[in-house]
C-alpha cells in the first residue's frame, strides 16, 4: 500500500500509451483466461478510475496496488482508489470486541441440564431412623449433600443467548476491521480469481513468495467461483473462499490476509456507503413468529 | 557404630532416618542375620481383576482443528443483512437451537413458558412425564418469585398502575 505516491510520478516512471477506465458498474474482466498467452498483454499501468459515491469532505481517496494471480511474478497492474470513510476510520477496538462477542454468543445454545428435586426418584423415605444409629440424621437419600443427589441452582435446560447488535455498530465494525487490515498491509486487491492451473502448489508458492501469510480470505462478488480457485483453496489449509455477503469481522480478524477482487470491492463499497449515508427508520429487527 | 540401613527401603514421605548398629561379615554390613521374611518382596503386582477398580485414564485429547470448514467459515453470514439480502433476519441463521428458542432470550421462567406455549399440547399427549416436569417447575418458580424471599419494604419502589398518574414528588425513603 502506498500513501504519498502521486499519479504524476507513476506516469513519468512508466511509459504508457493509453489508460483503461473501470466504472463502478460490473463489467467482465479485461484479461482472458488463456494459460498459453501472456495474461498481461494489455497496456500497463491500469489506473482503475473508480468513481466514489458520497465523497468524503475532508480526506482524499486512499490508494492501493492492483495485483494478479494469473502469474507468479509479482507485477503490479495499477492503482485502485479507496473510499476513506470505509478504509480510513478510527481503529475502535471496543467496537471490534463487541462485534466478535456478538458473533460468538448469539448462536450459542447451552444444553447443560441438572434435573431438579421433583425429577429424582422418591423423596419420601428416610434412609435410617432419626435416632439410635450412630450415623448422621438424613431425611432423604437424594439430598444435595449426598453423592448422586440433585443440584439446587444448577443449569436448567437449553438456554439461548440470542441478541442482535445494532446495525450501526455492525457497519462500523466492518469498516474498522477493513481499515485495521489495510493499514497493517494485509489487504491485497486482485483483478480476478482466474488461475492458469488447478494445481494447489501454484497458489501456495505464489502466496509464499509474496509473504501473504499462512491464512488467506479470498472474497469474490458471487457464490460461483472458477474451478481452479475452488480446487486450490479446498486442498490447502488456511485458504477460505467467500462471497461478499459472507464477509464478517470474525473471519477478517481470524485470517492474516484479505484478498479482494475489484468487483467485490465495488459491491462492498456500494452497500456500506449506502448504509452509512442513509437513515433507517426500522431500528430493530422484527421479532420471530410467536405461533407454534 | 551407627549407620543407616542399606537394605531395600519402602517409599515413604517421612524424614525419619533409621540408624542401626551392625557388624561387618564377609566384607558387607548385615542387619538381622538369619531372618527370613515371609512377606512379598517382589515388584509391583498386576491389577486385581476381581476388584472393581478400573484404571483412571486421562481424558482423550480433542484436537481443536482451527481450519476445518466449519471453524474457518465461522460467522459467515452474520452481516448478510447489510451486504446482501436485507430481508434475512438473524433468528433464521440459528440452526442448532430447539424450535422454541430461535430468536429468543430471557430468564429460566420465560424459557419454560415459551416451551409450554410451543410444545405443551404435544407433550401432554405423547410425553406426559416431561409435561408434568415442565409444569411443576413453572409452578415452583412462580411461587418462589412471587411469595418467597421476604422483600425489604424500604427497598421496594412505589409502583403505579397503568391508568394512574405519576406522583409529583420522589420519596428518597422508598429506595
Amino acid at each position: 500500500m502506498i500513501k504519498s505516491l502521486s499519479l504524476v510520478k507513476i506516469l513519468r516512471q512508466c511509459s504508457i500509451r493509453s489508460i483503461r477506465h473501470f466504472e463502478t458498474s460490473t463489467q467482465p474482466p479485461p484479461f482472458s483466461s488463456d494459460p498459453t498467452s501472456n495474461p498481461i498483454s494489455q497496456q500497463l499501468p491500469l489506473i482503475v478510475n473508480r468513481q466514489l459515491e458520497y465523497p468524503h469532505v475532508r480526506y482524499p481517496p486512499l490508494q492501493a496496488w492492483l495485483e494478479t494471480l494469473g502469474q507468479k511474478r509479482d507485477e503490479k497492474l495499477g492503482i485502485v482508489d479507496l473510499h476513506p470513510s470505509i478504509w480510513q476510520t478510527s481503529p475502535r477496538l471496543d467496537i471490534l470486541y463487541e462485534n466478535i462477542e456478538w458473533q460468538k454468543t448469539y448462536k450459542k445454545i447451552d444444553w447443560a441440564y441438572t434435573p431438579p428435586h421433583h425429577e429424582y426418584p422418591s423423596m419420601r423415605g428416610k434412609p435410617w431412623p432419626q435416632k439410635g444409629t450412630g450415623r448422621a440424621r438424613h431425611s432423604s437419600r437424594y439430598d444435595p449433600q449426598w453423592k448422586g443427589g440433585y443440584k439446587v441452582n444448577g443449569p436448567k435446560g437449553p438456554t439461548s443467548f440470542f441478541y442482535v447488535l445494532p446495525k450501526e455498530k455492525r457497519i462500523e465494525g466492518l469498516c474498522t476491521a477493513l481499515t485495521v487490515k489495510l493499514h497493517q498491509n494485509d489487504v491485497h486487491f486482485v483483478d480476478s480469481f482466474d488461475l492458469p492451473t488447478h494445481q494447489p502448489t501454484y497458489l501456495q508458492e505464489l502466496t509464499e513468495d509474496r509473504f501473504w501469510g499462512p491464512s488467506i480470505l479470498f472474497i469474490d462478488d458471487t457464490d460461483i467461483m472458477p474451478h481452479n480457485m475452488m480446487f486450490a483453496s479446498a486442498k490447502t489449509e488456511g485458504f477460505t473462499v467467500m462471497p461478499v455477503y459472507g464477509l464478517n469481522v470474525y473471519s477478517i480478524l481470524k485470517h492474516t490476509t484479505l484478498v479482494l477482487t475489484i468487483r467485490a470491492l465495488n459491491k462492498i463499497e456500494k452497500k456500506l456507503l449506502h448504509a452509512l449515508n442513509s437513515y433507517d427508520t426500522q431500528k430493530d429487527q422484527p421479532a420471530p413468529p410467536d405461533e407454534p | 557404630m551407627f549407620i543407616q540401613s542399606c537394605l531395600p527401603k519402602t517409599i515413604s514421605n517421612s524424614h525419619l532416618i533409621i540408624s542401626v548398629r551392625t557388624f561387618k561379615r564377609f566384607g558387607e554390613y548385615v542387619k538381622s542375620y538369619g531372618y527370613q521374611p515371609k512377606h512379598y518382596q517382589g515388584g509391583y503386582l498386576p491389577r486385581a481383576s476381581h476388584l472393581k477398580d478400573p484404571p483412571d485414564y486421562l481424558p482423550p485429547f480433542i484436537d481443536p482443528k482451527d481450519w476445518t470448514l466449519e471453524a474457518a467459515t465461522f460467522g459467515q453470514n452474520d452481516y448478510i443483512d447489510i451486504l446482501g439480502d436485507e430481508n434475512v433476519e438473524h433468528w433464521q441463521l440459528v440452526r442448532n437451537a430447539p424450535f422454541w428458542l430461535r430468536g429468543f432470550q430471557g430468564n429460566e421462567l420465560q424459557h419454560l413458558l415459551r416451551r409450554l406455549k410451543f410444545q405443551g399440547k404435544y407433550l401432554e399427549e405423547n410425553q406426559p412425564q416431561r409435561y408434568s416436569d415442565l409444569i411443576t417447575r413453572i409452578r415452583f418458580l412462580m411461587f418462589k418469585i412471587n411469595f418467597k424471599h421476604y422483600k425489604r419494604p424500604w427497598l421496594m419502589r412505589p409502583t403505579v398502575g397503568p391508568n394512574e398518574p405519576l406522583p409529583d414528588y420522589y420519596d428518597p425513603r422508598s429506595s
